[in-house]
């Protein structure tokens, strides 16, 4: 409620949604520059040390693990001569969301919080950087941006996850009751009516459901780990030489860091600024007796978890039994492209065929040359296509929106751990800080369901004892 | 213009003596008007003062200059002090008074006070000039006018007392409903409802058991609310009604008590009526004394006296039988009522139809009054309105009130309120101009929400004929600034009572801090002793050097603060601590314990504060503001909040829709220049 009228440091992707040659993330509000330090914090120069309307190369790195996460122009702007008339630092990366909005998260990890729809505009006129009639023509804007975001969230809490947030919040705020209740009806001490309650186990219960639930935000586990891309073909498809030839034409990352385990055959790479991770299913297959079936459980295991499958089909071989293995192993075929291997060398006619007699197929198919190269630039798209229509909704609004449910979902989980730390340390004055506490992490679960903690709060009490004399 | 009066105050309970107190200790001539001159601040239900939430209230008016925390001081029979094991934040004081010498003290510091005088008289009407007040309609003196009348009716604005089946007009206390009145403000345009309220049956002391009920005592020391009682409390003194300036001052002790009766000392009667005291006709008090005391009748409790139990004894499944066989015949379930009732408070039959599973329900058995030959035991937790027959017997099925003695029946007591979003912060109303409602006429309950409202609507109304601005506490501020903004922004659809989980910075509006947040408005206002201030202002400096020193100054290389924080030290036990009061130490061990949090806190309410500060102006006319959501435009347009933060507070209202007024009022005052 607070967040219209402060001059908090903010940031938001600001590039129009879809695949561009450009992303730009911006930054801006008084905590801009040492919120930008923190971010760029594994570099040599700091972006405070830049002199302002200068901009310069970074390699950024998250901050939480230093892990790579693009090449970025950071240009520095300082107040007023700034397009809001704050400080302002603006990261220009590599097109395509993910990178954008890992640098977006970094900043929100640093300090930073995601701006509301329109926010830059409306800071720019607040801080006199438009005429009225600039200013006019941003209250449009704002106005239907708010309107969608607001249909997105709507959209994004029907069905089974808005039950879920529904569900923590419903319990979530029943404890909050019962604390509030044992602070507030202190003349019932000692009728018993409300009993002294370990609430530990109970936070303990909330914040572990907040985790998982954080944890389905499909792009937090891409962000975090990678889009899991799975090779898998019979002998002799053409796999090595597919995955060299990707390496060959993806931005190949190089890992530097020291104890990062990562499976021998797995290899991370960049697609369109989406972190992959590749990885080969071939080399279990060779050996037979245990190891092959411990192989055969462990491919389709990776089959069931990655987010594309890639089916090398050799068109030199028979088709028919290389596509059964959907069934087989089970792969989702709305994840699977099937790799049509060999248009070199291939008959013809079956190369011109086989894509017709497969369109029924609900997987994608895409004609490559895994020698030549061809066809490499058509399956990178049918990739991208397929990671992307995976995540919440394209559109600008929309990554607002999600960033922000996970931001609420993990200042929620923070106010909780600050709670059962409370809990543990001082036990004596505990219940009201604790309370304060469950009141934040309700206040930032109820933002995403949109109910408010002051007017549930009675109802609950109310509901739950029965108080009065 | 030439008037009878500045201010006329429409109603003598707790919101009408602490705004007429206000209004003519600010220097403004002023009257209050009520059916009794002689029973001001009447207390109709349990006659405690405090709790949750409520003790900060007092807390916070004793700092501003209100009454209800000496009153309550000096009529108080039993002092405890809630959630000591819960922290600082939420210790609250809950005093059981006295009904009689509480009404009768109010009464007497009222007609004491210097440019305030009170008639005996009903109000039927205002007395209207276009859309400004002129003055009251009375029934006997004719036309009054005025420049300012604050409305502080209580339950009597279409009053309607409910006893089963019989339905009487009333408002309580034996007095007729003022239902002229009401239907004026009701064509005024003033949007009204109907809430519910009641106190249970009374019974006759000697007819309970009170063996086979849990005692309740009070503690010793007594915990007191004014600053001026636990002065005189600790110098050893008498407790005795001492009032400053402009009224009596008694010095008296135990051992003077002779003196007391001496005519000498008696200030002079303003008003006859006075002379009527509240013991008046009661069998066994037969020499009325012009000049009260607490001691004027034996037995009484004395300050360091044993302090009167209460005493705890609980509903049984016949009980509640008895009150579910009769629900068609009780007010509440058998249709007479509409009213909505207050949820902290349900009555019995509620409590029995919600809460169906539960065998038992409390019922505390608390004293009215010290003079054994006045009191009255008060069964909290047996409100009703069912008819008389049925109270009987389920009053006898309680342990310990098998036999007991019904003096006064129970009864459920409808009203009308009018919706506060219809008033701006300063209590004034939005369509009248100084007309001003306080108290429960606002839709709250409780005698402390009732004397908060009432003395800021007598503040701001004498602050208004001298055009000073209105005193806004805000939610930052203290309690009263939070039920202020959630009556005025979010309205009420049932009596309202102050919680401390209404206010969202809870860990820096506590009791004992309430002196130093309001020190700069209680300084603006004038309405305190001169003392109280200065010691204030010392402490204050005091306790902010000292927490500066504890957080800089260090032992083996650790700020003393941190010292401080460890368990089992104190602020006695660091190397450089003064000889502070036990107050002002509290004061700093919780500034210096609770840093973290406060500054959290501290931080939000400044986040508070600058979205407050974006005042919106007057004349906004929202439904032309396209941008904003339609549903939100009439929200606006209703409510008209002040600034952004009151806006955003509003239901309904999203920070979008709170975004685009940001814009719009730039745009307007750029237009403007």
């Amino acid at each position: 409620m607070e967040l219209f009228y402060d001059n908090s440091t903010i940031t938001a992707i600001c590039t129009a949604p879809g695949m561009a040659g450009i992303s730009i993330v911006r930054l801006s509000g008084a905590d801009a520059y040492p919120i930008a330090d923190a971010f760029c914090k594994n570099s040599p120069i700091l972006p405070s040390a830049m002199a302002p309307g200068t901009f310069r190369l970074f390699h950024l790195r998250d901050p939480s693990d230093a892990s790579p996460i693009d090449e970025a122009i950071v240009l520095a702007f300082r107040a007023p001569n700034s397009y809001t008339g704050e400080d302002v630092i603006e990261f220009q990366i590599h097109g395509g969301r993910i990178s954008a909005t890992r640098v977006m998260k970094g900043l929100i990890h640093c300090g930073a919080r995601p701006a509301e729809p329109g926010e830059f505009s409306k800071r720019a006129f607040l801080n006199g950087r438009m005429d009225l009639s600039e200013a006019e023509a941003v209250i449009d804007i704002i106005s239907a941006q708010s309107e969608r975001a607001g249909r997105a969230a709507a959209e994004q809490l029907e069905g089974s996850l808005g039950r879920r947030v529904n569900a923590c919040y419903d319990e979530l705020m029943t404890i909050c009751a019962d604390v509030e209740a044992s602070l507030d009806f202190a003349d019932y001490e000692s009728t018993g009516i409300l009993e002294e309650v370990d609430v530990t186990a109970r936070i303990s219960d909330i914040r572990s459901n907040l985790e998982k639930l954080a944890a389905t935000w499909r792009e937090g586990i891409l962000l975090r780990e990678g889009a899991l891309v799975v090779l898998s073909g019979i002998p002799n498809s053409g796999k090595s030489t597919l995955f060299n030839a990707m390496l060959g034409a993806f931005r190949s990352i190089v890992t530097d860091i020291p104890g990062t385990t990562r499976d021998s055959i797995e290899e991370a790479m960049l697609l369109n600024g989406i972190p992959l991770r590749i990885t080969d299913t071939a080399g279990l297959r060779d050996s037979d007796g245990i190891v092959e079936r411990i192989g055969i459980d462990r491919a389709k295991k990776l089959i069931a978890n990655a987010d594309v499958n890639l089916r090398i089909i050799d068109m030199t071989a028979e088709i028919e039994p290389q596509l059964s293995w959907i069934d087989d192993t089970a792969a989702d075929p709305l994840k699977t492209i099937a790799v049509l291997n060999k248009s070199d060398i291939a008959p013809r006619d079956r190369v011109s065929t086989l894509p017709q007699e497969l369109a029924a197929k609900d997987f994608t198919t895409v004609i490559v040359s895994a020698k030549t190269g061809a066809g490499i630039d058509e399956l990178k798209a049918a990739m991208t296509k397929k990671i992307c229509d995976d995540l919440p909704d394209e559109g600008g609004q929309d990554v607002a929106v999600s960033t922000r449910h996970h931001t609420l979902l993990k200042e929620g989980i923070e106010a909780l751990d600050e709670a059962l730390e409370l809990y543990k340390h001082d036990a004596e004055n505990a219940a009201v800080f604790c309370a304060q506490s469950l009141r934040r992490a309700a206040e930032s679960i109820g933002e995403i369901t949109g109910r408010t903690y002051s007017e549930d709060l009675l109802d609950i009490i109310f509901s739950r004892f029965c108080i009065g004399k | 213009m030439d008037c009878d009066f500045e201010i006329i105050v429409v109603g003598g309970g707790h919101a009408g003596c602490e705004a007429a107190l206000a209004s003519a200790r600010s220097g403004v001539k002023t009257l209050l008007i009520s059916l009794s001159a002689s029973d001001l601040a009447f207390l109709p239900c349990n006659p405690s003062v405090g709790g949750l939430a409520k003790s900060h209230l007092v807390f916070e008016l004793d700092a501003l200059g209100g009454e209800i925390a000496r009153n309550t001081d000096y009529a108080g029979l039993q002092f405890r002090v809630l959630n000591t094991r819960r922290g600082a934040a939420v210790h609250a004081n809950r005093v059981q008074c006295d009904k009689h010498v509480y009404s009768y003290r109010m009464t007497k510091v009222v007609h004491q006070t210097a440019n305030l005088t009170v008639l005996e008289d009903e109000v039927v009407g205002l007395v209207l000039k276009g859309d400004i007040v002129a003055g009251v309609k009375t029934l006997k003196k004719g036309d009054i006018s005025s420049k300012r009348v604050i409305i502080t009716a209580g339950t009597f604005l279409r009053g309607t007392i409910h006893i089963g089946d019989e339905v009487t007009p009333g408002g309580g206390g034996g007095f007729p409903a003022s239902n002229l009145l009401a239907e004026q403000l009701e064509k005024m345009g003033l949007s009204k409802e109907r809430l519910k309220t009641g106190p249970p049956p009374r019974l006759k002391p000697s007819s309970v058991d009170y063996s086979a009920m849990t005692r309740q005592d009070g503690e010793d020391p007594a915990p007191l609310f004014s600053w001026e009682a636990g002065k005189a409390a600790a110098k050893g003194e008498m407790f005795h009604v001492e009032h400053f300036a402009d009224t009596f001052s008694i010095k008296s002790t135990t051992d003077e008590l002779n003196s007391v009766y001496s005519d000498n000392f008696l200030p002079q009667e303003k008003e006859s009526s006075v002379n009527k005291s509240p013991y008046r006709g009661h069998p066994g008090v037969k020499n009325t004394p012009k000049m009260f005391h607490v001691e004027h009748f034996k037995p009484v409790w004395l300050p360091d006296s044993e302090q009167v139990p209460c005493f705890l004894s609980q509903t049984t499944p016949k009980t509640h039988e008895i009150v579910r066989s009769n629900l068609k015949r009780s007010a509440l379930y058998g249709g007479g009522i509409i009213g909505t009732g207050v949820r902290y408070c349900p009555s019995l039959e509620d409590k029995v139809v919600k809460f169906s599973e539960k065998e038992h329900h409390h019922v505390f058995i608390e004293p009215e009054s010290g003079c054994s030959e006045l009191n009255l035991e008060y069964p909290n937790g047996l409100s009703c309105s069912l008819p008389r027959d049925v109270q009987f017997d389920m009053v006898h099925s309680v342990p310990g009130l098998e036999k007991a003695e019904i003096i006064d029946f129970g009864y459920a007591i409808e009203y009308d309120f009018y919706d506060p979003r219809d008033l701006f912060p300063s209590l004034e109303s939005k369509f009248i101009h100084g007309l001003y409602l306080a108290g429960q006429v606002n839709g709250t309950t409780g005698y402390e929400e009732a004397a908060a409202l009432g003395f800021m609507a007598g503040v701001n109304a004498a602050r208004s004929l001298n055009d000073d601005p209105p005193i806004i506490l805000s939610r930052t501020d203290a309690y009263i600034g939070v039920m202020i903004d959630d009556l005025v922004t979010k309205g009420t659809n049932e009596p309202y009572r102050m919680f401390t989980s209404r206010a969202e910075r809870r860990l820096i509006l506590r009791q004992h801090n309430s002196r130093y947040r309001l020190m700069t408005f209680s300084n603006q206002l004038g309405l305190v002793n001169r003392d109280f201030l200065d010691e204030t202002k010392k402490y204050k400096k005091i306790i902010d050097s000292e927490v500066e020193r504890l957080n800089q100054e260090r032992l083996t290389g650790v700020p003393l603060a941190s010292h401080l924080c460890r368990v089992g030290m104190n602020y006695s036990m660091l190397p450089g601590a003064l000889d502070l009061p036990q107050e002002v130490v509290n004061e700093i061990e919780i500034e210096v314990r609770y840093k973290g949090y406060i500054e959290h806190e501290n931080k939000l309410a400044e986040n508070i504060k600058r979205s407050e500060s974006t005042i919106i102006p007057d004349g906004i006319d929202y439904m032309s503001i396209q941008t904003i959501r339609y549903e939100a435009r009439e929200k606006l347009a209703k409510i008209r909040p002040q600034n952004l933060g009151a806006a955003g507070r509003i239901p309904g209202v999203t920070p979008a829709d709170v975004a685009m007024l940001s814009v719009a009022v730039r745009s307007i005052a750029r237009k403007k220049f």
